[in-house]
């Protein structure tokens, strides 16, 4: 085997592994590395965060320099189709891909499409079409089900015998919209890799369309001599973006996806992957390309950045967002539905949606608080993002953070029903923002002290009342920053030091 | 056959098959340390030391561990870990304590020693936040999951006035002996948490408690099956803003513990402790009427320690 092609798959066999474990929640401190270095979640921080902007440069560079490597290598969603194209490989009868058309107009025309909804505020079509986020809920939705409910079964195996070293797995409960979207994907990208290669990254990828236009000014290429070549047409067989015109000699390099699979499969070397200019280019020529593209993305981008400030309309929203997200505007703009935070959050309260937040944003997630609630001591949503949608935030920071606030219901309450103790909101308010003032016959009804209150739904969640919560949280468009707790500083009452017992 | 009959026919059988398995010479040890029962306190209530170090004194005024754990028995411990909180925060059992109960079980030849709660918050953070997990497996016993609602199974509570039936964790009907760690703190509806609303960790379905008579279902629950020991840990008492807390700033260090055979009295000697008195805490009133054990203390044996 070739040696590129070699190193490519070992590459593509780490990071593929890493991410799995990522979405299976392992190690995010380290794994999340790679959700950061995928090329959209970079593109949203430059243009809406205005940070990592080397990341998203050094993904281009390397473009640049090598082709669309980031296609064969990095991109998660690329290496999945790769596995189906592996089994094609190995057990279809017709092994081999056909040259494919360019669909260049069709392609440049989609994806601007898809960009210009996205600098408008609308990211549901880009992260429609996205290659990491469907990543993200191909694993999350339909592969991790499945394994937890293996895992589970060994627990249940184990305990027989009062092994707890496996634990059982929790996913979030079943959402049918993020799951079917998911489930749709995967079978449609397993078929269309089967039959028709790298089809999507060249059609409908808005990375690979981004890529490709880069690539055709790589430095190093994949080129065809006219010596050795006896147009057998081997290496056009194996292309799984279908890039190569034996005939011709030629090789789109808009479609190469620099998987070096040609390079292994020729036996006459009548195909190299080096550093080469054009027979009939010079030096300068070269350059004065080079300069040419690096002036075109300077060009590009500045019309990109004004269109990324345009304000999205806001509307009274229900919805509660996870702290870091600061507000709706910042999380539905940069929020790819990539599902990272729903995958690493302990207490599942991070669950999909489907159309909550209007068709703009499907699939995002949102704060459920009829499923769980948010833990006091817990930012991991916030350090997992890749895009900035939820910001990172220090835990200190976000006990102060106020992402909606508790509101009472009386009529609802089971002390004012039944006239008798409740108290599970209070029981489990971490701030203490809901207290009990007394009652009628010594009991205590609940009371909110809104400008502590962070709005974690852990009152909302527990509630008892039936058929509708007598407590719940409103979420804040924008998050406002909560006053401290009074722990200690109230009088105490009750409960002081004793040198002896009273008994 | 009715309940009575199957209750008689089942206690029968096992006895016999009781018998048969453990020979004749460990009954006659076992009725020999109930004749010891009379003699030894009911009640211990020591002060003015670590955890770890009242709890050492008072066992041995009970008599040892071997007093309740037989060779060979599995024992579950059920400590209050309720929070995703941190041991300083003492909204959960202290650590050490539960540690050092454990090495004392098996140091008396328990089999298997238990430890579960049905937490509040996220099971798995609350155990390794709380510090328990570690301190349960550095002494030797067995951390299990209370989160999985296969793991309880349904059972009748007699005599219960509003509990009449509700989940229990398997362990607490599969296990031989059973200990009761709880902590002493203030609680928002239930006024105080001591002993009794501690076993509500066993059971799954809480919600129903809340929702009909807290105190009420708290005293029903404790007469399905009474600890063969209770343990309260008041060496850090939260005297407001319980069960969880917020910052640590409502706790007062009284140093003190108590053990007891008796979960009614382990209750009301805790109560006094707080400062309130047993009869006003609802739940601790029902049990006793209902002849779970004494709230009047002045009823049971108790020996105090000072350290």
């Amino acid at each position: 085997m070739n040696k590129l092609k070699l190193f490519r798959i070992i590459i593509s066999i780490i990071i593929f592994v890493s991410f799995v474990l990522l979405f299976f929640g392992v190690f995010p401190s380290f794994f999340k590395f790679f959700a950061h270095i995928q090329l959209i979640p970079a593109l949203i921080n430059v243009f809406l965060n205005h940070t990592f902007i080397f990341v998203f440069l050094i993904l281009l560079f390397l473009t640049f320099l090598f082709g669309r490597v980031y296609c064969s290598t990095i991109c998660p969603f690329g290496i999945l189709q790769d596995i189906f194209i592996f089994f094609k490989y190995k057990f279809s009868k017709n092994k081999f891909f056909k040259t494919q058309k360019n669909y260049k107009v069709f392609r440049y025309v989609f994806v601007s499409v898809l960009f210009i909804f996205f600098f408008f505020g609308n990211i549901t079509f880009l992260s429609v079409f996205e290659p990491y986020s469907n990543f993200g809920r191909i694993i999350n939705e339909t592969i991790k089900p499945i394994a937890y409910f293996i895992n589970n079964l060994f627990v249940l195996l184990f305990q027989k015998f009062d092994l707890y070293f496996i634990k059982k797995a929790e996913t979030h409960s079943f959402y049918a919209g993020s799951f079917i979207f998911a489930f749709l994907v995967f079978i449609i990208i397993g078929l269309l890799s089967f039959f028709k290669g790298r089809f999507f990254c060249n059609t409908l990828c808005p990375a690979g369309a981004i890529l490709g236009l880069i690539s055709k000014f790589s430095i190093y290429k994949i080129k065809i001599s006219n010596e050795q070549c006896v147009s057998c047409g081997l290496c056009a067989g194996v292309c799984k973006a279908g890039c190569i015109d034996f005939n011709n000699k030629t090789i789109d390099y808009e479609m190469c996806i620099s998987c070096f699979n040609c390079l292994s499969m020729c036996k006459k070397n009548g195909i190299e992957y080096n550093f080469k200019l054009k027979e009939d280019e010079t030096r300068r020529d070269f350059i004065n390309k080079t300069i040419k593209g690096i002036l075109f993305f300077v060009m590009a981008s500045t019309p990109l950045k004004l269109l990324a400030n345009s304000k999205i309309i806001k509307k009274k929203n229900p919805i509660v967002l996870p702290p870091g997200a600061q507000s709706l505007q910042n999380f539905n703009s940069k929020c790819i539905s990539c599902h990272l935070c729903v995958a690493h959050c302990p207490t599942k309260v991070l669950t999909p949606t489907t159309y909550e937040y209007g068709f703009k944003n499907f699939l995002q997630p949102k704060m459920n608080y009829m499923q769980s609630y948010c833990l006091y001591d817990c930012n991991i949503c916030s350090t997992v993002c890749p895009t900035g949608a939820i910001k990172p935030i220090s835990i200190a920071e976000k006990k102060l953070t106020q992402i909606g606030v508790a509101k009472f219901e009386m009529t609802n309450c089971v002390v004012y029903e039944k006239e008798t103790d409740c108290g599970l909101c209070n029981e489990y308010c971490p701030t203490k923002a809901v207290i009990l003032k007394p009652y009628k016959n010594g009991l205590g009804i609940p009371d909110i002290r809104e400008n502590i209150c962070i709005g974690c739904g852990a009152c909302e969640n527990v509630c008892p009342a039936q058929p509708n919560k007598a407590i719940y949280v409103e979420g804040n468009l924008k998050h406002k920053k909560a006053s401290l707790p009074q722990g200690g500083k109230q009088k105490r009452k009750r409960g002081q030091q004793i040198n002896e017992f009273p008994f | 056959m009715n309940r009575r009959k199957f209750i008689k026919e089942t206690l029968k059988y096992g006895i016999s098959a009781g018998i048969a398995l453990t020979g004749i010479d460990k009954i006659f040890a076992a009725s020999q340390s109930l004749i010891k029962d009379v003699e030894t306190p009911g009640l211990i209530a020591i002060k003015g030391a670590t955890p770890e170090k009242m709890f050492e004194k008072g066992i041995m005024a009970m008599g040892g561990m071997t007093r309740f754990i037989k060779k060979g028995q599995t024992v579950l411990v059920k400590p209050n870990i309720g929070w995703d909180v941190t041991p300083e925060l003492a909204a959960n059992t202290n650590p050490k304590l539960v540690g050092v109960i454990i090495k004392h079980c098996i140091d008396a030849g328990a089999k298997k020693v238990y430890v579960f709660d049905h937490t509040c918050d996220n099971w798995q953070k609350t155990y390794k936040n709380s510090g328990i997990e570690y301190a349960v497996k550095q002494a030797g016993g067995i951390m299990v999951p209370g989160n999985s609602v296969s793991n309880y199974q349904k059972v009748n509570i007699t005599g219960g006035k509003i509990l009449k039936s509700t989940s229990v964790h398997e362990l607490l009907i599969s296990s031989d002996v059973f200990i009761n760690v709880p902590v002493l703190k203030s609680h928002g509806s239930a006024q105080l948490t001591i002993a009794m609303k501690n076993l509500m960790g066993v059971v799954w379905d809480r919600r129903f408690w809340h929702i009909t008579d807290l105190h009420q279902c708290i005293a029903d629950f404790t007469a399905f099956r009474k600890p063969d020991l209770t343990i309260v840990d008041a060496y850090n008492v939260m005297t407001e803003h319980g069960p969880r807390g917020t910052d640590g700033s409502d706790l007062v260090k009284m140093q003190s513990q108590i053990i007891s055979t008796d979960i009614v009295a382990a209750d009301a000697a805790a109560a006094k402790i707080f400062g309130v008195q047993p009869e006003s805490i609802r739940h601790i009133k029902i049990a006793a009427e209902k002849g779970l054990g004494k709230i009047n203390l002045d009823e049971i044996n108790i020996k105090k320690i000072y350290l």
